[in-house]
């Protein structure tokens, strides 16, 4: 490229030199023949005014004074007639004339011009504007041309002296007058060819040069064009492939190398069935076949995939595009893009086999998957899936969900398909319980399980993933379980009520005098059969809590107030065995209305007034204290027993858990009554804790919501 | 059928009637209510129950809830269509829970409930005594 420019430089200085060499050669010439002519000119000019002087007898002028007194002497009549007749012959010639010099000025002695013209000069006239030309031919008998101004005009002229040859004297000096802008026209007219052809040489040049700087353009475009091609042909990652349509191939870019292994001189004029033996890989070389023939016949193709074979003997994958270069609407060459997609297409094969691995995974997977996109359209819809709701994943699949399947809640067979909208609008995970499925057949099924968002890279809810399974059976056994449990402790606690009823008759003195140690042996066979039923119920209770049915609260507005006070009356014949007091603390309210399950309060009520009693020391006080707060009220049990050591405190609301002083003091209970209690005040959407040192107390509270 | 029937001669003394199908039930309540002064009536089932308390109106019936053949709340709802027997007050007296066959029975026209292996006899005698009074 750089040695282009140089060279275009070189003829564009090249071209100003032969324009500017023609311009000074035809100037030269033009200035030269100017001179060669007006040399001539002068020169036939003087020769004619010497000729005429040669033949014009000086007598005739000697006897002439140079005065009006001429004009009527026959000598100045021929010789004034011979002047008009030599200007007349003369084609030139305006006048022709002799002067005289007397007295230092120059005068006229006879001229060619008629006596009554208006520029005729009468014998004697003084000629003041005479050129020096003149003097000089008077003084130093010189011949001369002289170009000069008078008052008749502007003039070329010839100054002959007439010299008396006996004397050797200047007589007169004869002069031939022609007009200066016949003189310059006919000068002129001589430099119109050397002035035409320069100026039409350089005209030529110009021209040639503009022209040349235009076809230097061009090409220099062109050859950028050319130039940008061959990079990027050179530089392309893809093989550019030119073939003729006979098969053979004529071109093949430099990325063969990389692509094939091989030098696109090896295979560069070999045919496409050669080449097909070679470096096409044998399973691919019918599709190979019908490219070269789809190709030939013209038609344009596009992401054609084969394999081919290096040179190497590797296997690559490669994608191959084509199109026909057409000349004057034949088909001239085919021209190919060929691409190695080797990595592609082993990462592509290893994507689908991780995405038929993850779809094997979600259709399969035991429990259903229903994907809906965030036009609510169902996208994914699983084996389960399909088994639990009868209809077909082709059925569903692109259709909102609410217009196929319908959601219902167990409870009261409402319709409720919220809960799939809701998890796509919030993005927040839901848990699927207690709902029912209608399937295709109209029948229900219990499912259960989850509803979460799925989201892209950005972190947008793109579509939700519900996730089912069908739990029928499960319910069945709940049910069962819970009707077992039931049933179980009904049965164990009518024996027990037996016991309890017997052994409370036995230590009645009326059925008997029993001796002290029977006696005291009817009384531990009444409080181990206590425990038994304490235990019963508190099984009975916790298999409630376990199978998540929780409690069935039965809730009435009560006074908390007179609840307590029933309870701190009803707990008389505990407190009464171990002296203590249980009573209100100071700052109870006068009324405490809360709406709850007034059974499941007293359960824990008593707990923890069991519990303050069995572990306080004899004589002290238990205090119940009773707080109302703008939206709850808070029940206090406290006493000043052995407290809950503080490294066990979290665990004190644990099932079956007694903390290490309280097994001391008690080995009877079962480490059911604070778990139990606990869930209970739960379910009612309250909460409880306790604050407690070892050895100083300890103050249970639950807190209940007052709903207004 | 009738079994554990003793009659209190003297009259006033109330009769309770005991319907349960547990009959070491029926003889520590029947001991003990005989004990109070109470006369005291019993069956193991419902329908002998029925039949008692067409012949032998009781004063109250104490009735479980669970029992073979036909269970308390058939009896119960026998009782109240009956117009010489609806006006019996019934205390239910089982061994379910305080649960919804607790309210179950109270809704049907009960008048209380024990919960049998939470109650002592005592209990329950006060109980009889206070709803007599009313």
């Amino acid at each position: 490229m750089v040695a282009s420019v140089q060279k275009s430089r070189i003829n564009q200085t090249l071209l100003v030199l032969i324009s500017f060499a023609t311009i000074v050669i035809g100037f030269g010439f033009t200035a030269w023949t100017w001179q060669t002519e007006e040399a001539r000119l002068e020169a036939e000019l003087l020769t004619q005014a010497r000729m005429v002087v040669r033949t014009i007898d000086p007598r005739l002028i000697t006897v002439l004074t140079g005065t009006e007194a001429d004009l009527s002497l026959p000598s100045y009549i021929g010789l004034k007639e011979r002047l008009a007749s030599i200007c007349s012959v003369k084609e030139n010639c305006r006048f022709a004339y002799f002067t005289g010099i007397r007295d230092g000025k120059i005068f006229f002695y006879a001229d060619s011009e008629p006596a009554d013209s208006s520029e005729a000069s009468p014998a004697g006239q003084i000629y003041d504007e005479a050129p020096d030309s003149l003097r000089w031919a008077f003084e130093e008998s010189t011949r001369s041309i002289a170009t000069y101004e008078d008052r008749w005009g502007n003039w070329v002229s010839a100054f002959v002296p007439l010299v008396n040859k006996q004397t050797g004297k200047v007589v007169a000096v004869f002069g031939m007058d022609v007009s200066q802008k016949e003189w310059t026209g006919h000068l002129i007219m001589m430099c119109a060819f050397p002035l035409t052809v320069t100026s039409l040489l350089v005209l030529f040049f110009v021209g040639f040069y503009i022209f040349y700087r235009r076809i230097s353009k061009v090409q220099a475009d062109i050859q950028k064009s050319e130039e940008k091609f061959r990079l990027l042909v050179e530089n392309s990652r893809d093989v550019i492939v030119l073939t003729h349509p006979d098969g053979i191939i004529e071109y093949l870019s430099p990325a063969c190398q990389d692509v094939f292994g091989w030098d696109s001189v090896e295979v560069v004029g070999k045919s496409t069935d050669e080449v097909m033996g070679f470096m096409i890989y044998k399973e691919d070389i019918l599709k190979f076949k019908k490219i070269f023939e789809m190709a030939s016949s013209g038609q344009k193709g596009t992401d054609f995939e084969y394999r081919v074979i290096t040179k190497k003997g590797e296997v690559k994958w490669v994608l191959h595009s084509w199109a026909p270069a057409l000349e004057n609407g034949k088909l001239k060459t085919i021209v190919s893009v060929i691409r190695d997609i080797n990595r592609r297409k082993l990462a592509e094969d290893k994507l689908r086999q991780e995405v038929n691995k993850v779809n094997a995974l979600v259709l399969g997977i035991g429990d259903a998957v229903l994907v809906v996109d965030k036009e609510r359209r169902i996208i994914l819809f699983n084996r389960a899936a399909e088994e639990i709701s009868g209809f077909s994943a082709q059925e569903v699949t692109g259709r909102k969900y609410d217009e196929v399947l319908r959601f219902i809640f167990e409870k009261d067979g409402k319709v409720n398909n919220i809960f799939i909208d809701y998890t796509l609008s919030s993005g927040e995970k839901q848990k699927i319980d207690k709902l029912m499925l209608i399937r295709k057949d109209g029948k229900s099924v219990s499912i259960a399980d989850s509803v979460a968002p799925i989201r892209n890279a950005e972190g947008d809810i793109v579509s939700c993933a519900v996730v089912f399974r069908d739990v029928s059976k499960e319910r069945e056994v709940d049910k069962m379980k819970s009707e077992f449990v039931s049933l179980a402790s009904h049965q164990l606690r009518t024996p027990l009520t037996g016991i309890k009823w017997l052994a409370e008759l036995l230590l009645k003195p009326k059925t008997g005098p029993l001796n002290n140690e029977q006696k005291n042996f009817v009384e531990l066979i009444y409080s181990s059969n206590e425990r038994l039923i304490k235990l019963v119920s508190d099984l009975l209770d916790v298999s409630h809590i376990e199978t998540g049915r929780k409690f069935t609260l039965e809730k009435t507005n009560f006074d908390m107030t007179e609840l307590i006070d029933d309870l701190i009356k009803e707990e008389v014949g505990q407190t009464a065995k171990r002296k203590i007091t249980l009573q209100r603390s100071s700052g109870f309210p006068p009324a405490a209305v809360v709406l709850a399950d007034r059974e499941k309060i007293s359960q824990v009520l008593l707990n923890l007034f069991d519990n303050a009693i069995r572990y306080s020391p004899e004589g002290s006080t238990v205090e119940v204290g009773l707080q109302l707060k703008l939206d709850e009220l808070i029940v206090s049990v406290c006493d000043k027993g052995i407290g809950v050591p503080g490294r066990q405190q979290d665990r004190i609301f644990q099932k079956f858990f007694r903390a290490d002083n309280a097994a001391l003091v008690n080995a009877s209970g079962n480490g059911l009554g604070l778990y139990i209690a606990k869930a209970m005040i739960e379910v009612h959407g309250g909460k409880m804790w306790l604050e407690s040192e070892e050895n100083k107390g300890a103050t249970f509270y639950f807190s209940l919501p007052i709903i207004l | 059928m009738i079994n554990n029937i003793r009659f209190m001669q003297t009259i006033p003394h109330p009769k309770i009637l005991l319907i349960d199908d547990d009959p070491v039930l029926i003889k520590a309540l029947g001991a003990e209510l005989i004990d109070e002064g109470f006369e005291f009536i019993s069956a193991l089932d419902g329908e002998v129950g029925l039949t008692l308390v067409k012949t032998n109106v009781p004063d109250m019936i104490l009735l479980d809830l669970i029992m073979p053949q036909m269970g308390g709340f058939e009896v119960l709802k026998e009782l109240k269509s009956a117009e010489h027997t609806k006006n019996i007050p019934v205390i239910l007296l089982t061994n379910l829970g305080p649960d919804e066959n607790v309210r179950k029975g109270m809704a049907l026209g009960a008048v209380d409930y024990c919960v049998k292996s939470s109650v002592n006899l005592e209990k329950i005698v006060n109980k009889i005594n206070t709803f007599l009074a009313k």
